[in-house]
C-alpha cells in the first residue's frame, strides 16, 4: 500500500493523467485503464526515489503507456476497418464536471461552450506527439527539457513539435481571438 | 495587440478551459484508489509482428466480400504512424529552413 505522500502526489496528477490519455486515445475507459497502469507501473518501480523525481517519472512512465495503447488502437482500428467493421468509438469527449460559465451570462457562457468545443476538437486532431508535448508543456506547465524527459525525445524535437501544435491550435482556433 | 499577445491569451483560455476538466467523477476516483492497493501486474506485452502476423491470419479467414480499403494500403498507414513516433527528431531538420520557427525556438528559449 502506497504511503501518504505518494498517495497525495498521486491524486494530484490523477486528473491531469486521464484528460491527457482520453485525448490520445478518445476513450474515458480506455484512459482510465492506462492511468491505472501507469500508476501501479510507476509505484514498484519508482516509488522509493526521492520526491523530487516523482513527477518526471510519472510523466514518461504515463506517456508511455498511452503510446502503446495508441499503437495497440491503430493496429485495431485499421484491421478493422479494413475488414468493413465498425470499431471506431469516435471522437469521445473527455469529460466536462466543471461549470464554465462563470456566471450567468448566456453569451458568454455559450461562446465558451463553443470555445471548449473546438479546443478539444483541435487537441485531438493533432498528431500523437503533438498533442502530447502541447499538454506537456502549455497545459501542464513542463519546462520544455521536463517535456523532452516524458517523452523520451529530444528538447529539439518537442520544440517543433510544440511550434507545430501551436500553429494548427492557433488556425483552429482563429475565430476565437 | 500583437502576436504574443494573441497567442498567449490564446494558452490562458486553453489552460482556464483544460484547468477545469480535470476532476474525475466519484467512481472514477474510487477506481483509480482501489487500483492502487492492489498488487502491482504486468499488462500483457505487445508485439507488433505478432499483432500483425495475428491481423493477416484474421483478415484471410475472415475475408469480406468488399474490404473498403485494400490491406496494404492499411498497412502502409500503420508504418507510417511508427515511422512518425520513432524516427520524429526529422522535424527539427525541417524547421531549421522555417524562420517562424526559428524565431519561437529563440522566444520559447527564453521563457
Amino acid at each position: 500500500m502506497p504511503d501518504a505522500a505518494l498517495e497525495r502526489f498521486l491524486d494530484g496528477v490523477q486528473g491531469r493523467a486521464v484528460q491527457m490519455a482520453t485525448f490520445a486515445l478518445s476513450d474515458r475507459d480506455a484512459a482510465l485503464d492506462v492511468v491505472q497502469d501507469a500508476m501501479l507501473a510507476w509505484l514498484s518501480r519508482y516509488g522509493n526515489r526521492p520526491s523530487q523525481e516523482w513527477a518526471p517519472l510519472f510523466w514518461r512512465v504515463l506517456q508511455n503507456r498511452i503510446r502503446d495503447r495508441w499503437r495497440r488502437r491503430q493496429v485495431q482500428r485499421r484491421l478493422f476497418s479494413w475488414l468493413g467493421l465498425g470499431n471506431d468509438a469516435g471522437a469521445e469527449a473527455v469529460e466536462t464536471l466543471a461549470d464554465l460559465s462563470g456566471g450567468a451570462d448566456p453569451a458568454r457562457q455559450l461562446d465558451d461552450e463553443r470555445f471548449r468545443a473546438a479546443l478539444h476538437s483541435a487537441l485531438r486532431e493533432l498528431p500523437l506527439r503533438q498533442q502530447q508535448a502541447f499538454l506537456l508543456r502549455h497545459i501542464e506547465g513542463l519546462d520544455t527539457a521536463a517535456t523532452a524527459h516524458a517523452l523520451g525525445i529530444r528538447e529539439g524535437s518537442v520544440k517543433s513539435h510544440l511550434h507545430r501544435a501551436v500553429q494548427h491550435l492557433q488556425q483552429r482556433l482563429e475565430a476565437y481571438r | 495587440m500583437n502576436h504574443d499577445d494573441d497567442l498567449e491569451r490564446l494558452l490562458q483560455r486553453s489552460r482556464r478551459v483544460l484547468d477545469a476538466e480535470t476532476a474525475l467523477r466519484p467512481e472514477e476516483r474510487r477506481r483509480l484508489a482501489r487500483a492502487r492497493q492492489q498488487p502491482p501486474h504486468r499488462p500483457a506485452p505487445f508485439y507488433g509482428g505478432v499483432a500483425v502476423a495475428a491481423a493477416l491470419l484474421v483478415a484471410v479467414l475472415l475475408w469480406p466480400s468488399a474490404p473498403p480499403q485494400p490491406l496494404p494500403l492499411q498497412l502502409a498507414a500503420l508504418a507510417a504512424d511508427e515511422f512518425e513516433l520513432l524516427f520524429d527528431h526529422g522535424e527539427v531538420l525541417e524547421g531549421a529552413n522555417d524562420s517562424d520557427f526559428i524565431a519561437w525556438a529563440l522566444t520559447e528559449a527564453g521563457r
